[in-house]
């Protein structure tokens, strides 16, 4: 029994005016209205502008815990992903020095070479990614004291980019490459980033949040 | 090139609407903050208000097709989801309370809230609020800050609820007018 519109029911809904009766009947309805859907849309921006000029409070950690677990019950755990895979896999590709031929493969050999002489020469930490969607599992070596990121996904892939986080600023870190039966992207200049963000075309594939 | 939080944020919508893995937790880092404040003012219990961001949370994530881009950005469908999941609670605590004839309002907060944003946003809003009808203001302060359905308010205001309906309506979107002119970001 949708009413066949349901005049100031939207501006009421998205600030939790309406008896639960109400809502309920607003809610079926508004699945089949796209002038409703609309505004409700425009009105749950102000409802979003309302809501951030609140007393601000800090959520317990346990609600963090809590979603995180419902969250991965939800799916198969994913695969695991060691840290001597990443090195093993970079060994390959260093390994491959040798049989070199071409101009591309030279410069792939070039950025490698000087990824992992700069990780052999300092200490580092490791972090694997959270995969937000069924994406490849993906590991970050960074420096301990953030100078610099070498990111590492299982498989080759295309148009993957790294976005390095700190505070409110973002930067486009670049493409990953793939080479061999993984993609790395090196930076050496990371600047002591928080987050890690892989996204591609379509959103984010993973992310990582770095400590110091 | 610099990249706008936005951008992230839309495949994080695409995944939520799908409910993949990850873009539950994802959601929750970003906006989970935003979300339990909505749900802490409402309810002012700790407990509660952790209940609140969880169960709206996940019973969206969970259901197919509960998010759909046409409703608005993913944040702004998470804020409404909450605010009215914590509505429902708040309702269901004072019927307990006046089913067990316990007629005092629920205990005050122990906590203060931690800032009183000084944002932006939230200065822009606050004035957009000051330039509304003063009628219209009323009702709208009474039924978001604090937390009474269009009914309670047109009891408390002494006026009948449709014109209660119109002025909470006409004043949301006198705000969402100033707000988009002024260039606040969807
Ligand atoms: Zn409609």
């Amino acid at each position: 029994m949708n009413r066949s519109h349901v005049g100031d029911d939207a501006e009421l809904y998205v600030i939790g005016a309406l008896e639960p009766a109400e809502r309920a009947e607003f809610e079926a309805h508004l699945k089949g209205c796209t002038d409703c859907a609309k505004r409700v849309a425009d009105a749950s921006q102000v409802a979003t502008a309302l809501a951030m000029s609140l007393p601000a409070y800090e959520p317990p950690h346990r609600l963090g815990r809590r979603l995180a677990q419902a969250d991965g019950a939800q799916v198969a755990p994913r695969r695991r992903f060691s840290l001597w895979a990443v090195v093993a896999a970079t060994a390959v590709a260093f390994a491959g020095v040798l049989g070199w031929q071409d101009a591309a493969l030279y410069q792939e050999r070039a950025r490698t070479t000087v990824a992992l002489a700069t990780i052999v020469h300092s200490h580092f930490r490791h972090v694997t990614m959270t995969s937000s969607s069924v994406g490849p599992a993906a590991k970050v070596l960074y420096a301990r004291d953030g100078a610099w990121v070498y990111i590492v996904v299982d498989r080759p892939v295309a148009g993957v980019r790294a976005v390095l986080w700190r505070g409110a600023t973002a930067r486009d870190a670049g493409a990953l490459q793939p080479s061999g039966g993984v993609s790395t992207l090196f930076v050496s200049d990371a600047n002591r980033p928080e987050r890690i963000v892989l996204h591609e075309p379509l959103g984010v594939t993973a992310s990582a949040t770095l400590t110091y | 090139m610099e990249q706008t939080d936005g951008e992230l944020v839309d495949g994080l919508a695409r995944d939520f609407a799908a409910g993949r893995q990850g873009a539950l937790a994802e959601a929750y880092t970003r906006f989970g903050r935003l979300l339990y404040t909505v749900a802490r003012n409402a309810l002012h219990d700790e407990a509660a208000a952790e209940d609140c961001v969880h169960d709206a949370l996940l019973r969206v994530w969970r259901t197919p097709g509960a998010y759909r881009p046409e409703r608005g950005n993913l944040r702004a469908f998470l804020v409404t989801c909450v605010r009215n999941e914590a509505m429902t609670m708040l309702r269901s605590a004072q019927r307990r309370a006046v089913r067990e004839e316990r007629f005092e309002r629920l205990e005050p907060d122990t906590q203060e809230g931690i800032e009183v944003p000084d944002h932006v946003e939230a200065r822009r809003l606050r004035d957009a609020m000051q330039r509304l009808p003063h009628q219209e203001r009323a009702a709208l302060e009474l039924a978001y800050f604090g937390n009474r359905t269009q009914r309670e308010v047109a009891s408390e205001l002494g006026v009948p609820l449709g014109t209660v309906k119109s002025r909470l309506s006409a004043a949301i979107r006198r705000l969402g007018a100033e707000l988009r002119v002024e260039g606040t970001p969807a």
